[in-house]
């Protein structure tokens, strides 16, 4: 889903929305969707009346730095998307550069360099290693066995941080392993949100299109619940492995039932925009609970 | 990189491609959607070959992106004028630049009259949203008037105008 239709309610996630679709094909698709009728007077706002003095931020930084009143001003002047992008594109900017490289990931809201946010990274999952009592505990032979197992952790967590990016492959959730490690847990969620919303990408046309689809957009499943998920605190980690597992469940059901054709092309895209729909939702609402 | 391309370094062609394919296509789907790759494999084809790119360096950055830029609009434009030859483009199209150019006044009155046929066909928040909107109405002013969120508004007009350029699709086909 690219258009209106995947919205994010969350008027603060709508920067990170907005961007993507700026640097993408697609924003063409929201521009018709939000434009007025030909023939009906539009306003003389311009994209530099509508940001003022933070339109150079925003060629350098992103979207993030307009308030809510602007973003609404934006969409409610949809041609001028193209005006940014068309600006975006030359102001050489490496946070929009990033964007459109598809390293998106890679790049922070504040426009962090991918090094920076990488550290970040490391830190926050560093503090969020069980805690050692310091002191008394560090000359204590019987925890070297603890503090070896420690090290050799961080050492394979830092492994795992620092691998060369592998060159996502298919669609959906099956391009998981485009995400940066780096990620905080709720920009991680948006963005798996997005790939589970590839789904709308395509309408198949027949059985046989919707069931390889279908199999696809399961294997995207299955990986999802076999990736260790370093973005994650352990407890959410579990709660995103048990919910793929029901949506994967419920995927086998579909296919299993387009298979043996106990049910009819109609009602399984339908079925299946059903199950689609439900994890952009679920991934999207734990997002925004963590953010 | 860039004076790597000029002189037809097939690394620095690669490297050139990959630095700006995303957003040259991002820039053209404006005009052209589903032909953008196309079009921008030809520009960059073209701006290979093209000897008066051999005196950039990477200062001039922004003028190469200007450059570019305008290549992926003037080539898209091309693209959409052909196509339009061939009768294949129906109303609306995202572009009023290029949309407005080719209308004729008859065309925009017997538009708006049907626009205004079509929204009476819409559900009743579907219409309110629309006709609010098109009045003149901002998204926030129109969800305080409705009574309901901003982003329900968005969704609401786009439905609605979806609804309606089917209509007008079909009269005018």
């Amino acid at each position: 889903m690219t258009g209106i239709q995947s919205l994010p309610d969350n008027i603060r996630l709508w920067p990170q929305w907005l961007e993507s679709l700026i640097v993408s094909p697609h924003l063409a698709d929201l521009v018709d969707e939000l434009q007025l009728p030909p023939g009906i007077n539009r306003s003389n706002l311009t994209l530099a009346s509508i940001c003022g003095q933070k339109l150079p931020q925003v060629l350098e930084q992103g979207l993030s730095v307009l308030d809510d009143q602007q973003l609404m001003q934006l969409l409610d002047h949809p041609h001028l998307l193209f005006d940014l992008q068309q600006q975006a594109f030359e102001a050489c900017s490496p946070y929009w550069d990033q964007l459109a490289s598809g390293a998106v990931d890679q790049a922070t809201p504040d426009g962090q360099a991918m090094g920076e946010s990488r550290a970040v990274g490391i830190a926050s999952n560093t503090d969020e290693s069980p805690t050692i009592n310091t002191g008394r505990i560090w000359s204590d032979r019987k925890f070297w066995p603890l503090l070896a197992l420690a090290a050799g952790l961080l050492l394979a967590v830092g492994v795992w941080l620092n691998r060369p990016a592998p060159t996502p492959t298919g669609w959906g959730l099956a391009k998981i392993d485009s995400l940066s490690p780096a990620l905080k847990d709720s920009t991680y969620l948006q963005r798996l949100a997005e790939l589970a919303a590839q789904w709308n990408n395509k309408q198949p046309t027949t059985s046989e299109n919707l069931l390889q689809r279908l199999r696809e957009y399961r294997t995207g499943c299955q990986m999802l619940i076999e990736h260790p998920k370093p973005q994650l605190k352990p407890e959410d980690r579990q709660w995103l492995v048990t919910k793929c597992q029901k949506w994967a469940g419920d995927l086998d059901q579909l296919i299993t039932k387009l298979e043996s054709s106990q049910i009819s092309f109609d009602d399984a895209s339908q079925e299946a925009l059903a199950i689609a729909g439900r994890m952009e939702t679920v991934l999207r609402d734990k997002a925004l609970e963590l953010s | 990189m860039m004076r790597g391309a000029c002189n037809h370094d097939s690394d620095a062609i690669v490297q050139h491609d990959e630095r700006y394919r995303r957003w040259m296509v991002a820039l053209a789907a404006r005009y052209v959607r589903n032909d953008a790759e196309e079009v921008i494999h030809d520009v960059f084809s073209e701006v290979h070959l093209n000897k008066r790119t051999c005196d950039f360096t990477v200062k001039a950055e922004p003028s190469w992106r200007a450059y570019l830029r305008r290549m992926a609009s003037s080539r898209s434009i091309d693209r959409l004028r052909a196509r339009k030859n061939r009768q294949e483009v129906a109303w609306p199209s995202n572009d009023f630049d290029v949309e407005e150019t080719t209308q004729s006044s008859d065309d925009s009155a017997e538009r708006l009259e049907w626009i205004a046929k079509c929204a009476e066909s819409l559900s009743s928040r579907h219409r309110e949203a629309f006709e609010l909107r098109a009045g003149g109405l901002s998204s926030a002013e129109v969800a305080e008037r409705m009574g309901i969120a901003v982003t329900k508004v968005y969704v609401y007009y786009s439905e609605a105008m979806k609804a309606i350029k089917e209509r007008v699709e079909g009269k005018l086909a």
